[in-house]
């Protein structure tokens, strides 16, 4: 089955401002002790797909009830196809097709619990932001092979360069 | 005899230890799944104590303790509010406070106005620490000396509220049982507050004082041998202030 573009969702789970990203800054200083330096700091970001029987106000239902925790996290949903403006770098990690994906899981658990017996899929993965004026993409190649991605089971995706 | 239950899922993993350190305090336990309460198989009702254990709920997937968090509210919510209103105790113990901040259980009823996030070491932060025992609403620490010594075992228990005027109120409230201290008993940055919580807080109750979260686990001190350095120290007590707190909690309600 294929799934329509315009039917695929992204959720987008980030740190409220203010709060200190500690999981980021342990990515920066990763990249640091590969010897790149010029990354001012990175914003880590849980980012999920989800597609199938689904529309814009269940999925933001989902991201809010489910997904977010309010006190600590904002959110953003959009459709896939609908490119996201940005002037930072960033890179998508996600596990390759056939992987499986335990976070998924239990999402769908999650999705359950919330009486919502619609046929949903979802994949998850992280984002990663950088705040830098280093514009290399080798460099950013480096990071997501060393750092972000295991390649192995994982695939990336740059964007912004 | 006073009857505990202690609520598991799939990834709860310090169930065993908090089922002992109640049996040792005198009570009878009862290591219950969340699905025999969501399939009514078993009733809250039926007990006196409710404790939700430490562990990785549901693999910590979407947040250190929010699938279970839902999965209360979603499917026993009833149970646990008519449980509150009985004033019986409701305890949660590392991931255990996770899902009680998470299900609007802490540090006020029915509201989402606090949270725990990731260390600010970005580590998971497993060792002793010193804890200063607040004056506050809650009965279960009572005589108890101002500085005690309890294991951490977490990556996601950062303290923190929605706004800073609620640290004012949980404050004038008496609502902070346990406080991160250094061994002198004055709050300090990391390490001795393993994770960076507000204030050093390791520890809330609600406005009563019956419904309690902390991270540290009592279950992990429950015997003078299990302190990391038992051998240097003087006395032949039995026992420690894990076992103290467990008692407490079973005391109240005998």
């Amino acid at each position: 089955m294929t799934i329509k573009s315009e039917n695929i969702y992204i959720v987008e789970i980030g740190l409220k401002k203010g709060l200190f990203d500690a999981f980021g800054n342990e990515v920066k200083h990763s990249i640091e002790e590969l010897g790149i330096n010029g990354i001012d700091s990175v914003d880590v970001y849980d980012v999920y797909m989800v597609y199938g029987d689904v529309n814009f106000s269940l999925v933001r239902r989902i991201a809010k009830e489910l997904l977010l925790d309010p006190v600590a996290q904002t959110m953003k949903v959009y459709r896939a196809d609908k490119n996201q403006k940005s002037s930072n770098i960033s890179v998508e990690v996600w596990y390759k097709k056939g992987v499986t994906d335990p976070v998924a899981m239990t999402a769908i658990k999650g999705i359950r619990d919330l009486g919502i017996k619609n046929d949903i899929k979802i994949n998850c993965g992280k984002k990663y932001e950088f705040h830098t004026s280093m514009i290399d993409r080798t460099l950013i190649e480096l990071i997501c092979t060393k750092v972000l991605a295991n390649t192995l089971i994982q695939d990336y995706i740059i964007k912004g360069i | 005899m006073v009857k505990v239950i202690i609520l598991r899922t799939g990834g709860t993993n310090c169930d065993l230890e908090t089922e002992w350190a109640c049996q040792v305090a005198g009570a009878s336990t009862s290591r219950i799944h969340i699905s025999q309460i969501t399939t009514g198989r078993v009733k809250i009702l039926d007990f006196d104590i409710l404790i939700i254990p430490g562990g990785f709920s549901y693999g910590d997937d979407l947040g250190a303790g929010k699938v279970l968090a839902n999965e209360i509210m979603l499917k026993c919510w009833e149970q646990i509010e008519k449980f509150r209103e009985k004033q019986r105790p409701i305890i949660g113990i590392c991931n255990g406070f996770q899902v009680l901040v998470k299900a609007k259980m802490l540090p006020f009823w029915g509201k989402h106005t606090a949270s725990l996030v990731w260390n600010e070491s970005g580590r998971f932060e497993d060792r002793w620490v010193n804890l200063r025992v607040e004056k506050s609403t809650s009965p279960f620490f009572n005589n108890m000396p101002e500085i005690i010594r309890f294991p951490v075992a977490h990556a996601e228990g950062k303290f923190v509220l929605k706004s800073h005027s609620l640290l004012k109120k949980i404050e004038k409230n008496q609502q902070v049982i346990l406080r991160y201290v250094n061994p002198s008993g004055e709050t300090q940055g990391y390490p001795y507050n393993p994770n960076g919580s507000i204030a050093g807080i390791a520890g809330v109750c609600d406005e009563k004082g019956l419904v309690i979260g902390m991270m540290p686990h009592p279950e992990r001190a429950l015997l003078r041998i299990h302190l990391p350095d038992w051998t240097r120290l003087k006395g032949q007590e039995e026992f420690s202030y894990g076992y103290r707190f467990f008692k407490n909690v079973i005391e109240y309600c005998s």
